[in-house]
């Protein structure tokens, strides 16, 4: 008997210290225990530098994704800029000049495909080389340059040098063994000058349709 | 019959070959010359359109090539050498000159 009032006694007072320390200001805590002297901040000031804290955090992170997401960008810029175009995957001629403009006398366009970007020739080896500067001069070849032309009452032959420019350089014409000057433009038809590349590698005079693309009107 | 079989087969010969190979604008044959035609390798085409959708004219003539049809000649030695097609056709900037390449120029028709 005296044992279970002297356990229910231990239980109660154990009991009331708890409650009477836990009801304790912090002070009075002080007096009683070592290292609960610091007051711990107020709960609104916690909260409000946590979250000033978490939303640099966020600003931080949002900062980085934009970045990485403006890499990513370029870099599907640059791959698209560096994929093959439909006439470079081309297997066959025929399978190129279906891709290709046409001009009106049924023959490849390879000025038109230039200027719609068909086509994307590189101006060197180096794909990074720029391109030679187009010379935009177009002269006039009158029929007093030209004996046959004279002869054959051909109109007047207007030349660009912009669209040849964009092809080829001053030297490709204008040199000694492949000498073309204003004086000397009746050997067109003999393979001499025109004939060199046109018909070869660019359009032929092939049937009426072609003639206008050089004379300025028909005969 | 033994007489005129070889006109025949020498017509049905042109005729195929005729028939094989059809005129592509800037394609350039390199005809096989003297001991070379004995060996029985087709001729080396070089396709124009497939170098100009890449390169503009200016970037083979004149530094490789000149503007005139055959006044260049091209030899395997002079390719393997990185001259002529072998300024780029040496695996960096063009697919090399290997034996399992040849087919791609040697051929009969385009």
């Amino acid at each position: 008997m005296t044992h279970k009032s002297l356990i229910t006694s231990l239980i109660v007072s154990g009991w009331l210290a708890l409650v009477l320390v836990g009801g304790c200001s912090i002070k009075t805590r002080a007096l009683l225990f070592d290292g609960v002297d610091k007051e711990p901040p107020p709960p609104t000031t916690r909260v409000r530098r946590d979250l000033l804290a978490e939303i640099e955090t966020l600003k931080r992170d949002l900062a980085d994704a934009q970045k990485a997401l403006e890499t990513a960008k370029a870099k599907q810029q640059v791959k698209t800029a560096d994929a093959p175009l439909p006439t470079e995957l081309a297997k066959s001629w025929v399978e190129l000049s279906e891709l290709l403009p046409k001009h009106r006398s049924g023959q490849v366009d390879w000025g038109a495909a230039l200027q719609a970007g068909t086509i994307r020739p590189q101006a060197g080896l180096d794909p990074t080389v720029l391109a030679y500067a187009e010379f935009n001069l177009d002269i006039t070849l009158d029929r007093t340059k030209s004996p046959t032309m004279a002869a054959r009452g051909l109109s007047a032959v207007k030349f660009s040098h912009a669209a040849h420019s964009q092809w080829l350089i001053c030297d490709n014409c204008h040199t000694k063994g492949f000498q073309i000057n204003n004086n000397g433009t009746d050997n067109i038809l003999k393979h001499d000058y025109c004939d060199n590349c046109h018909g070869t590698v660019a359009f032929a005079m092939a049937n009426l349709d072609t003639c206008d693309r050089c004379h300025l009107r028909l005969p | 019959m033994p007489a005129f079989s070889p006109l025949l087969f020498a017509l049905l010969f042109i005729t195929t070959v005729a028939n094989a190979a059809p005129e592509v604008m800037g394609n350039i044959t390199y005809q096989r010359q003297g001991e070379q035609v004995a060996d029985g390798t087709p001729a080396a085409i070089f396709p124009h359109w497939v170098h100009r959708v890449r390169y503009k004219c200016y970037v083979c003539h004149f530094e490789i090539y000149q503007m005139q049809a055959g006044s260049d000649k091209a030899s395997m030695q002079d390719i393997i050498a990185g001259k002529s097609c072998g300024v780029c056709h040496n695996g960096k900037i063009a697919w090399n000159i290997k034996f399992d390449t040849c087919s791609r120029c040697h051929r009969a028709e385009e």
